[in-house]
């Protein structure tokens, strides 16, 4: 296929970010700037919305996967998003399993079954 | 029912169980890639346990990175993405050396022969740090050279993890499309136009809703059934 490919690109805690570098998603690009976000206890909600927006921004991600404890604080920036790519999925984190009432897809399935969540 | 009626009913059906088929297949998927994320993390504890608890941390990330996955997008003429995964292998011929670059024995050099040595390998370092950084390295080696086994099934577990989710993103996508059906212009007729706009929902609440009216109807007044445009 012609062309360079897409990155994925990870926003997480420690271990879901090691996991998946470890299997060899990571890219640092020639600004020295990562695709992937290392959420710690002191990182601020406006830096992992900041990372976000900036992953949407960038034309050579195809894919974010962020953790669904991290989702839920940036909740809005990820429901404004409803172009197909770059494609967001919720995954679940160590100490949060995931909760599929929770997940903006299946929010959104959801939606059209009932006038309530309707958006 | 008039035909055209007909004909949107069983196109609705289609999408609707089309619709159910993805869902069930994001359901299944999600649950194996959950599994598979978890045993990794199992074996990543493992691996932490035996290496010491500081050990797999992001302070060990390498400086330099080079992605080994990258996927080709693609949008379908129907809305719906296609992905497609691309892993680069790493060569098994690579193999780092470790240790001393010299071959054989080393000969004793006297002073002078020393330092001219010295400076030859002074002005040839860059060249071999350059080489180094050009060449993919594989992410398991940040942590270590002879890591846990442990440490491997993780890495294992990712990656297949990571190809699991890709084909996620497929059902994923073909089903983010379905919300709104896009191509409400094409459509040439007005009627028909405004209908595909709707969700699937509120259209099949409307043919329940006008069965259950025509049939109450029928039952109440013991009317013959009225046709539904």
């Amino acid at each position: 296929m012609a062309g360079r490919g897409k990155l994925i690109a990870v926003i997480g805690d420690e271990d879901t970010c090691t996991g998946f570098l470890l299997g060899g998603v990571g890219e640092l690009n020639k600004n020295r700037k990562p695709n992937f976000l290392v959420v710690e206890k002191d990182t601020s909600i406006t830096e992992i919305e900041e990372t976000f927006k900036s992953f949407l921004a960038r034309n050579d991600i195809g894919i974010i996967l962020i953790n669904q404890f991290v989702a839920e604080m940036i909740r809005h920036a990820i429901d404004a998003h409803l172009q197909s790519i770059p494609a967001v999925l919720e995954i679940p984190s160590k100490e949060h399993p995931y909760d599929a009432s929770k997940d903006s897809i299946l929010r959104r399935a959801r939606g059209m079954f009932s006038a309530e969540d309707f958006r | 029912m008039s035909p055209e009626m007909k004909d949107i009913s069983l196109r609705l059906d289609a999408k609707l169980l089309q619709f159910m088929d993805q869902l069930e297949d994001l359901e299944e998927k999600r649950e194996k890639i959950n599994l598979l994320i978890e045993q990794g993390w199992f074996s990543m504890s493992k691996a932490r346990y035996s290496m010491g608890h500081k050990q797999v941390s992001a302070l060990q990330y390498a400086s330099e990175m080079e992605p080994l996955v990258r996927i080709h997008t693609r949008k379908l003429d129907t809305g719906e993405a296609e992905f497609q995964t691309e892993r680069r292998e790493l060569g098994s011929d690579e193999v780092e050396n470790i240790g001393a670059k010299e071959e054989g024995l080393r000969r004793r050099m006297n002073k002078s022969q020393n330092a001219a040595k010295e400076n030859e390998e002074m002005t040839e370092e860059p060249k071999s740090t350059k080489t180094r950084h050009t060449q993919h390295q594989d992410p398991l080696k940040w942590f270590g050279i002879l890591v846990p086994q442990n440490l491997k099934q993780a890495q294992t577990a990712f990656k297949q993890g990571e190809m699991d989710y890709l084909l996620l993103i497929l059902s994923v996508l073909a089903f983010r499309e379905q919300k709104c059906f896009p191509d409400r212009s094409r459509e040439k007729s007005p009627l028909l136009g405004w209908l595909r706009s709707f969700t699937i929902f509120h259209l099949h609440l409307r043919h329940l809703a006008d069965a259950l009216i025509q049939s109450d109807l029928q039952r109440a007044f013991k009317l013959p059934s009225i046709p539904v445009h």
